[in-house]
């Protein structure tokens, strides 16, 4: 009986499979698939970075209205001073004047995290942990990102120029050795940003994109949370004052049912005042896998001086014998806000 | 949602114009797309569900090619069985889970009139009713005709494991069959269609 029974088994399948062949395109869709995915980091990092350098400011700013001082809690944490924040805050702006290249390596947690990014189809960030670090300079409207696998091979390196709500890219993928040039949507992404308390933008304004308008959100957040200073430590042999912001919820209005925890911590540059690394760890109440899971994402800042060599990191050159793919334009319809996307907090 | 019409978004083409000149992975397609799509059809349970479980292990490999030394075949059937198994995580995970777990019947599956046509296909819609585990398994097993130890290296478990998802799952499948056997209506409800 058994060997009829598996026989049957071995038979019924095969009448399920014969005549199946393998779908025209499909690997061309899978790797616009992974491009699309890659793009949505990018955007991530992107919203990350002015994120981070905006809560430096906020910092200051918030402490310095009404209503909106951080409440101290019990222990060693304290609020920070109106002076110590002031020192922050004009340590950052007087970096904006003089348009450094902000240089941001980030390490990314080590497996993949169920992060509900995607609102098209999937609920992984960094699928199979593949993406360990990166490192994205930025100035102005331009943005390059280059990526590593975890042994350090090159993934990935784009150049990203913004023009409100389009921008265009140039994408070298390592793996497949190709190259393409294409436009991507960013107002779609930021609404994803995985590492940061923020309320999705208005996608009616092209200039949320900005720091300056990221600033304002993280400033109503720190309005309605905490923040405070949780002492000194030395982050890479310099000493620095860290920040550490209260926990928030996530909010993603498609993905109402499963926020995440956010929590964020910022060590600033003791002597410089300025953002020397930045913390965000998301832990998942609900993951879809069942159990809670967090994962951490860190951002280390150098400000270069805008000299020759720190701008020729701004550009991209396309390796010798490298084919070009046809150009991917990612042209996406931002569903419209959940009104269960209200603040959580 | 609107974001939903995003799909095919200039990478619908039906032609793998970034692959033109012919990558490791494009031979790989070229030379045994077919057969990898058999597999996944007989994992999913259909060709919609294969196609998908497909370009979900696809992606994975195109994601991790640096992790590939060699037997590039090997490495995508132990992403595609492993996806299997695992219940498939991807989009809108539950719902593909609910769709991997309760396939609906094949529509490509054609039921003949012998009573041993019947009871293959109906097997076939049956195994969609097991565990993801269970189910990869038998296929593995009594379809790609794996041993015990090479199942259990393609999915990374032990033997024992194996051994026990087979049983567990064959037992299952031949209750699931008498009963199917006495009143196959009542048996999967709407699954299953009354043999003719």
């Amino acid at each position: 009986m058994n060997d009829h029974f598996e026989e049957l088994i071995n038979d019924g399948l095969d009448q399920l499979t014969t005549g199946s062949t393998l779908p025209a395109g499909i690997a061309a869709r899978a790797r616009a698939r992974v491009r699309r995915r890659q793009y949505q980091l990018r955007a991530s990092l992107a919203a990350g970075a002015a994120a981070a350098a905006a809560i430096a400011v906020i910092a200051a700013t918030s402490a310095g209205s009404a209503g909106t001082t951080p409440r101290t809690p019990a222990g060693p944490r304290s609020a920070p001073s109106v002076a110590l924040l002031a020192k922050i805050e004009r340590a950052v702006a007087g970096k904006a004047r003089s348009a450094p290249v902000l240089q941001i390596t980030t390490t990314f947690p080590a497996g993949p995290v169920p992060v509900p990014s995607d609102p098209f189809s999937t609920t992984q960030f960094n699928e199979g942990g593949v993406d360990q670090s990166s490192i994205l300079w930025t100035r102005g409207h331009v943005l390059k990102v280059v990526m590593f696998h975890s042994k350090g091979q090159l993934d990935d390196e784009s150049l990203t120029t913004e023009r409100g709500l389009l921008a265009t890219y140039t994408d070298v993928d390592y793996n497949s050795r190709s190259w393409s040039r294409g436009s991507v949507n960013f107002f779609v992404y930021k609404w994803a940003i995985p590492h940061c308390a923020l309320q999705p933008l208005d996608p009616a304004e092209p200039r949320d994109w900005v720091p300056r308008t990221l600033a304002k959100e993280i400033k109503h957040d720190i309005a309605c949370g905490q923040v405070n200073v949780a002492g000194r430590q030395h982050i890479d042999g310099v000493d620095a004052i860290k920040l550490a912001f209260a926990g928030g919820h996530l909010k993603v209005p498609w993905y109402d049912k499963e926020p995440a925890i956010t929590h964020q911590v910022m060590w600033i540059d003791a002597h410089s005042y300025l953002p020397l690394r930045y913390l965000s760890t998301l832990t998942f109440a609900h993951a879809k896998t069942g159990s809670p899971r967090s994962a951490s994402t860190q951002c280390d800042f150098k400000w270069l001086p805008a000299t020759k060599s720190a701008l020729a990191k701004l550009r991209l050159t396309i390796p010798r014998g490298f084919h070009q793919a046809h150009p991917k334009t990612f042209t996406v319809h931002a569903p419209a806000p959940h009104k269960s996307a209200a603040k959580h907090k | 949602m609107g974001a939903q019409a995003d799909e095919a978004d200039g990478d619908g083409t039906d032609s793998d114009g970034t692959d033109g000149d012919g990558t490791a992975l494009d031979r790989l397609l070229a030379e045994r797309g077919d057969q990898l799509m058999r597999a996944a059809v007989a994992l999913a349970g259909s060709r919609v569900d294969g196609e998908d479980l497909l370009q979900a292990a696809l992606e994975r490999l195109i994601r991790s090619r640096y992790r590939v030394e060699s037997d590039l075949e090997g490495y995508l059937r132990r992403i595609l069985y492993n996806l299997a198994a695992d219940g498939w995580r991807r989009r809108a995970t539950g719902e593909r889970r609910l769709r991997l777990i309760r396939s609906t019947p094949s529509a490509d599956a054609e039921v003949g009139p012998a009573p041993n046509i019947d009871l293959r296909d109906a097997l076939v819609r049956l195994l969609a009713q097991l565990p993801p585990r269970q189910r990869t398994v038998i296929v593995l097993r009594f379809w790609a005709q794996l041993s015990e130890a090479e199942t259990a290296e393609m999915l990374g478990c032990s033997e024992g494991t194996v051994k026990s998802a087979a049983s567990r799952g064959m037992a299952r499948l031949r209750e699931l069959a008498a009963r199917w056997q006495e009143e196959p209506r009542t048996l999967t409800g709407q699954l299953l269609e009354e043999p003719r």
